[in-house]
């Protein structure tokens, strides 16, 4: 039994089951402790009540402005100023930006008429931003009236920590099968996975979506490198440079994932080769013992990579292997691993229904999670491989067009 | 009449000259006779052709609303000119009342265009609140009244009486006080300070750091160094571009990049915002047939009595038929043993020219009642120009004239007092008797 589905046992059953469910059990029983902490961390925040700059950089973002501006008019927290930032956009951005700044919707709408890259214009919003602390958001994300003061809360939680990563979950699960799939996706690797991953101090990226981070943090570790992949950059930067890294699930983002498995493809592939170029290039010396080295670091970054890059690999073998060793029991073998990972699937749903405050609404998604077994072995595993592997061979995320040519040849010469 | 001089021009005189001819290079020489001329009630003065003696310089202003320059020997072409204009004075039909004042000075302005058979083509003028100057018609209505000037032509053009030839300029004017000069600037979207430096942003490719050049600028050397990976930027284009601009307030030291255009309005102070300014088109304008006509048949009856019915007051009359009835009483007095006085009443009062043209017809008819109520109800009184009165007092004695003089005196300085500010209001009466045969000067 241990011979055949060793992968699931050892590996995903172990993992994305039994540690998530034994974390969660513990961080349940913190509950009481935790609810007084944030209550005193929401009073030093209330007696304080820093500016909060609220930072939207993007490119051809003009449709999804103004429900951002209106979703940040509505939040509980209100001493913040909005910059917007327009990266070389060719559709109607600069009109609703400028209309919205004449009109003192927003504090401040900057533009480059030359693309400089998602960097460049986080960078630049950062340049002018005079808060305390920094939001990062992404342009087509709406957010829960107390999601800014949720995220700034941890803050004052502890002083250590230097960046916070918001809840992020899907708003438009309904359109198509592909969005409801990302739904659950979000749902179990970001909702229920990020606070297993915080517990434990691994956690690895502050969403770009909804992260917020200390200015004096972000100025020390020189704030964003060019992309893809510029959020688990930084957030590694911050914990090289002694941060801590929280998640926060209270404080709940929707975003607009895409809606067509061709769309979602090319992202992922972005994505996932951000994990070769980073993780496996610019920040090897994690796994070096060097000054500033961490226990956590170090942990977060073999989690991920030995999860999403080795078992990857491994995969692959163990289907080797099964068709060299057992292949007369291939067709029980088959439906046999679909059931166990849509019974571990159905596990993680139910854990996610337990952590969550959407849960009514989120209940249509557990017809869906059968489909979570192709979605995730196959989907996205086949997407996975093609990026390392692209990513490996070629360097393919420096000619991405997600970033201006100049930007990355020049970020592929030096290294970054 | 040939006027070198002030003191050489005689208003009274216009209606015995053909053209006047101005020989001076002074543009407030010009500009007196003009007024006095085309803002004469009567259509034989109004139209008289104005000519000037070419100078060096002489300012757009006269050039352009004179009837032609001329040479001091040549006086051929300004006599041909001059016979042109008369004969088409000949064939109009001199209408006397309006239905309303901004009727009579777009009728008027057509009798000008007809008569001088050219359009109305406005010119540029710093001393025009408009910024452009039509021709006769600013005159009737006056500087201060300006934004009249475009409706009056509106008007012409909804009645088919004139049509919208091509389009010369766009003017913006003040919101307030319609103005079209201003200055305007770029201002602080925050404290509306209009000290603002703008810089170039510059993009560091290599480690995406972005900001204002002062960043990258050295205190002692001219390179460009990276405030955040510390390399130096040597080629634009290679290591660094400039994607866009910023500007920065040096009163509050906020930045953005979009400032706001305000406009402080040079006649009355406002400060407001661009985009408030209101836009209006200069158009040249021409005479349709239908307007041609009505300047040659004159106004249906019906269009003006009933306008014009509670105006009247028994015993103010015209100035044409004031002569026709001066004339008759001078020979009248042969046979008659009672005296007839004549009597012209001056208003000087520098203060006038700042009022309105609405404010001096106002006031004008005002001090016409105040005359005519001192007078029986067939005694006459006529207005020659704002400040300019005749009476003429039938069957009376020298003692009554004077004390009555004295009267009209008093009553009218305390009228322009009470409504002009700072007069400084002087009015004379000159009154003498009307004989048989010989021409009264007052």
């Amino acid at each position: 039994m241990v011979r055949i589905f060793w992968y699931f046992i050892f590996f995903e059953f172990g993992r994305y089951v039994v540690l998530e469910f034994w974390v969660l059990f513990v961080y349940w029983l913190g509950r009481k402790k935790r609810a007084e902490d944030w209550e005193n961390a929401r009073q030093a925040l209330r007696n304080e009540m820093p500016l909060v700059s609220l930072i939207a950089p993007g490119k051809n973002e003009g449709k999804n402005i103004f429900k951002l501006v209106k979703s940040l008019n509505e939040q509980t927290y209100q001493n913040v100023e909005v910059i917007i930032v327009d990266d070389g956009s060719d559709d109607e951005t600069p009109i609703i930006g400028r209309n919205l700044e004449q009109n003192g919707l927003i504090d401040k709408f900057i533009r480059n008429d030359m693309r400089g890259g998602k960097a460049s214009a986080a960078n630049l919003a950062w340049r002018y931003s005079t808060g305390k602390f920094l939001l990062h958001l992404d342009a087509d994300c709406s957010f829960d009236r107390t999601a800014v003061e949720n995220i700034i809360i941890p803050f004052y939680l502890d002083p250590e920590i230097g960046g916070v990563g918001g809840n992020v979950k899907v708003r438009n699960g309904h359109v198509s099968l592909c969005a409801r799939l990302q739904s659950i996706e979000y749902l179990k690797s970001i909702s229920v996975g990020r606070i297993v991953t915080s517990y434990l101090g691994i956690y690895r990226i502050i969403s770009g979506a909804f992260g917020a981070f200390r200015m004096d943090a972000l100025k020390k570790v020189g704030v964003w490198d060019i992309g893809p992949g510029l959020d688990g950059d930084i957030t590694v930067k911050l914990r090289k440079s002694g941060y801590k890294i929280h998640f926060e699930p209270k404080a709940i983002c929707l975003t607009a994932v895409p809606t067509k498995f061709s769309k979602l493809w090319k992202q992922r592939l972005r994505w996932s080769r951000s994990l070769v170029r980073f993780r496996l290039r610019k920040h090897l010396d994690v796994f070096k013992p060097h000054k500033g080295w961490r226990w956590g670091t170090f942990m977060g970054f073999v989690e991920n990579v030995f999860y999403n890059f080795v078992l990857d690999i491994k995969w692959y073998i163990y289907i080797i292997d099964m068709m060299v060793n057992f292949s007369s029991w291939i067709w029980f073998l088959i439906p046999m691993n679909l059931a166990l990972y849509m019974i571990a699937g159905f596990m993680q749903q139910l854990s996610v229904s337990l952590w969550s405050e959407r849960s009514e609404e989120e209940r249509v998604l557990w017809f869906y999670v059968p489909f979570m077994v192709f979605y995730v072995a196959f989907f996205l595993r086949f997407c996975r491989t093609i990026a390392y592997f692209k990513e490996l061979v070629w360097k393919a995320s420096y000619r991405d067009p997600w970033n201006p040519q100049k930007s990355s040849y020049q970020a592929l010469k030096n290294g970054y | 009449m040939y006027v070198e001089r002030e003191v050489e021009f005689d208003s009274a005189k216009l209606y015995y000259v053909d053209a006047i001819i101005i020989n001076s290079p002074e543009v407030a020489l010009f500009e007196k006779v003009l007024r006095e001329a085309r803002m004469h009630y009567d259509a034989e003065i109004y139209l008289k052709p104005i000519f000037c003696v070419k100078y060096d310089d002489l300012p757009l202003q006269v050039i352009e609303r004179c009837d032609g320059l001329t040479d001091v020997t040549q006086y051929q072409e300004i006599a041909r000119i001059t016979r042109n204009i008369k004969t088409r004075i000949g064939k109009l039909f001199l209408q006397q009342k309006f239905p309303s004042n901004d009727f009579g000075v777009m009728y008027k302005t057509m009798q000008y265009l007809f008569t001088r058979d050219k359009d109305l083509k406005p010119f540029i003028s710093r001393q025009a609140r408009l910024n452009y100057v039509y021709p006769f018609l600013n005159l009737q209505l006056e500087d201060i009244d300006h934004l009249k000037v475009l409706k009056v032509l509106r008007t012409a053009v909804k009645e088919g009486l004139m049509r919208e030839e091509e389009t010369l300029d766009k003017v913006h004017l003040c919101e307030d006080c319609h103005s079209a000069h201003h200055n305007i600037r770029e201002t602080c979207l925050h404290c509306n300070g209009i000290d603002l430096k703008v810089q170039d942003l510059i993009h560091h490719f290599q480690c995406a750091y972005i900001g204002p050049e002062t960043d990258f600028m050295q205190e002692y050397t001219d390179e460009l160094i990276c405030p955040k990976c510390q390399k130096i930027l040597r080629h634009i284009g290679v290591d660094y571009d400039k994607p866009s601009h910023v500007f920065g307030c040096r009163t509050c030291n906020e930045h953005f990049q979009n400032p706001l255009f305000t406009y402080n309005c040079v006649d009355c102070g406002k400060i407001s915002d661009i985009r408030h300014l209101q836009e209006h088109l200069i158009k040249k304008m021409s005479l349709t047939s239908k307007g041609k006509q009505l300047v040659l048949s004159g106004l249906p009856k019906k269009n003006y009595e009933e306008d014009n019915k509670n105006n009247e007051i028994p015993g103010i009359y015209e100035w044409p038929t004031f002569k026709n009835i001066l004339k008759q009483e001078k020979a009248r007095t042969a046979f008659n043993s009672g005296k007839t006085f004549l009597g012209k009443v001056t208003v000087v009062d520098e203060e006038l020219n700042s009022i309105s043209w609405r404010e001096k017809l106002t006031l004008r008819s005002e001090l016409v009642r105040v005359i005519k109520s001192y007078l029986k109800d067939y005694d006459m009184v006529t207005v020659a120009t704002t400040g300019e009165f005749y009476y003429l007092m039938i069957e009376t004695n020298i003692n009554k004239v004077n004390e009555i003089n004295e009267m009209i005196v008093y009553n009218l300085e305390s009228l322009v007092k009470s409504n002009v500010a700072k007069s400084k209001v002087r009015v004379e009466v000159v009154s003498k008797p009307v004989v048989h045969n010989e021409e009264v000067v007052l």
